[in-house]
């Protein structure tokens, strides 16, 4: 679904993650690491927003540098801390990206009901709570009709009812082909969110860790 | 004290003097790029006789004194660690208090400063003292009104009927997004920099006609209006970094990315426009005027460009600027033709945008 090669991503000629090679079947992928391990530079160079040495490819098809539009309208992410321009409503955010992604017709108001959103949707987003934020951006995560979305840190700031709605979404759109890479310092129960993988990132680089018997 | 002090010195002063450079860089143009030191000292010595034209200076003084309690009164409403300034005995917050907000009035003590040394010359003593009783005056202005800002933090947000009006019936489109960012956090930076550039554009069209110019002068005015909006491009370039970063996960083209900007920017420059096409001389016609604002749309998309292709922050981008204005000044002299000139920006700004879009990235202070 995912393959990388030779990826190499540095901050002021500091390297922060190298990854000569890892390969992502279709599924549900956990990332684990420690604060500041490079999960999030890593979720936003796969995500399109970070540039990077190495290749990306999406599907054996859609290369991020050679099919920069056909990748994006495929790859989807959702922030672990969402920043939005605070006078904007996350209506006109929806709206726009909705559009941008070529959201099939009745998905917006599907999420936007799915993920109780309705009634503040209209109001400037300087105004939500960082749970209202964090709906917003998961709704824009799954807008669209995208091959990969990319959640980092998606069950944090959210109640329980809504916990229960992303983990119940995510089992959803994997039965429909939606392969997901995860990011969460929460542990997830197996029995409701089927992990096909695990990797951690550690020591600047990517390993997968070996899945228990 | 030293760490009571260093946190709301970093949140406010640093950030009210790093979110203003902007405001600050176009002041200094407007005000040290057409007066001499000369004209300077005479403008204040006219003020120290003239209570009606010090009366202006003081009004400016006071404008500015509101926009920074504005920025402050802001901050301490919605800043929660700020409210630990509740738990400091009250005389010694209002020492620092004070103390604080005394370094966001800096510009206006340094101005009144060169007046009392003006008028200390001119022994004007009783504008002195007026300077001094106004000065103090600003200076103790935000203490009641962050007191109250202390005693009721993070105040229920209105936004007014209309506001919530439109809201619930019109979207604002991708384009609008940055013009409404600038009108609603960068206000004073918008109006300076646009009220520069278009005095410019003004002063020219006006100087056309007294002497035997030609289109070169209007060129020049432009070259100088860009250099007005280089704050407001910078503040484009942050926007865009760092508040709609999503942007770039977006499945457009890069050829539609373009455009978006080339719209608008031209949106930016639209009122230059106006002022060039409704106000030009007889002998310059339409098509050449508007090559003169293709140049400055070109300009502005160049300046653009130079961020993505290397981040600078506010102050080396604003310095960057000076060998290429240079470079212009002499291509226009020479003659080069001002539609020459845009397509050739035009050209290069769209290469470079194209070979350094993906590659850029705002880049976090080291």
């Amino acid at each position: 679904m995912l393959s990388i090669r030779n990826f190499q991503k540095s901050y002021h000629n500091r390297l922060v993650l190298a990854i000569p090679q890892a390969d992502f079947s279709p599924g549900i992928h956990w990332l684990k690491g420690r604060n500041g391990s490079g999960k999030t530079t890593f979720f936003r160079s796969v995500a399109g927003l970070l540039p990077f040495e190495g290749t990306l490819v999406l599907d054996n098809k859609y290369d991020i540098r050679q099919q920069p539009v056909e990748y994006r309208l495929r790859v989807n992410y959702g922030e672990a801390e969402p920043l939005y321009p605070q006078f904007l409503s996350a209506w006109e955010l929806i709206r726009w990206v909705a559009a941008t992604k070529q959201s099939p017709n009745q998905q917006v108001d599907e999420l936007i009901d799915l993920f109780g959103i309705r009634d503040f949707m209209k109001t400037p987003v300087g105004t939500y709570s960082s749970g209202m934020l964090k709906k917003t951006s998961l709704v824009l995560a799954f807008l669209g009709k995208p091959h990969l979305i990319l959640l980092d840190e998606p069950l944090i700031t959210l109640d329980h009812a809504t916990t229960r709605v992303v983990i119940e979404r995510i089992r959803q759109q994997r039965q429909q082909g939606v392969s997901f890479l995860l990011s969460t310092h929460q542990d997830v129960d197996p029995t409701e969110l089927p992990v096909d993988s695990t990797w951690i990132i550690q020591n600047q680089t990517l390993e997968l860790l070996p899945q228990p018997a | 004290m030293t760490a009571r002090w260093a946190v709301p010195e970093k949140l406010l002063v640093r950030q009210f003097f790093l979110q203003n450079t902007g405001l600050f860089l176009v002041v200094l143009m407007l005000s040290f790029g057409f007066l001499s030191s000369v004209e300077h000292i005479a403008l204040a010595t006219y003020a120290l006789h003239d209570p009606a034209f010090l009366a202006i200076y003081v009004l400016i003084w006071a404008i500015y004194a509101v926009y920074a309690l504005r920025f402050s009164l802001q901050l301490f409403q919605t800043n929660d660690l700020l409210q630990f300034f509740r738990l400091v005995p009250p005389m010694k917050r209002i020492l620092m208090l004070y103390l604080l907000h005394l370094q966001l009035l800096t510009p206006v003590i340094f101005y009144a400063g060169f007046m009392l040394w003006v008028g200390s010359k001119q022994q004007t003593t009783l504008a002195n003292g007026l300077v001094i009783l106004v000065v103090g005056l600003l200076s103790l202005l935000p203490l009641p009104f962050v007191e109250r800002a202390l005693r009721n933090p993070n105040p229920e947000q209105f936004t007014g009927n209309l506001g919530a009006w439109l809201r619930q019936r019109l979207s604002t489109p991708y384009g609008l997004f940055f013009i409404r960012y600038l009108f609603r956090d960068q206000p004073a930076t918008l109006f300076l920099s646009k009220t520069g550039s278009c005095l410019v554009m003004i002063g020219v069209l006006a100087l056309y006609p007294t002497d035997d110019y030609d289109i070169r002068l209007l060129s020049l005015g432009m070259l100088l209006s860009a250099v007005f909006h280089a704050g407001i491009v910078f503040e484009f370039y942050q926007f865009e970094a760092t508040q709609l970063l999503l942007l770039r996960n977006l499945p457009l083209s890069l050829t539609r990315r373009l455009l978006n900007y080339i719209g608008i920017v031209a949106l930016i420059i639209s009122p230059e426009a106006v002022l060039l096409l409704y106000n030009h001389p007889g002998d310059v016609s339409i098509p050449d005027v508007t090559g003169v604002w293709a140049f400055g749309l070109s300009l502005l998309l160049l300046q653009y460009v130079t961020l993505l292709s290397r981040h600078h922050d506010r102050d080396r981008f604003m310095g960057r600027l000076f060998w290429p204005i240079i470079g212009y000044f002499l291509l226009i002299m020479y003659h080069l033709p001002a539609w020459g000139l845009s397509i050739a920006g035009l050209a290069v700004a769209a290469i470079l945008f194209f070979r350094t879009y993906y590659r850029s990235f705002w880049e976090t202070e080291k």
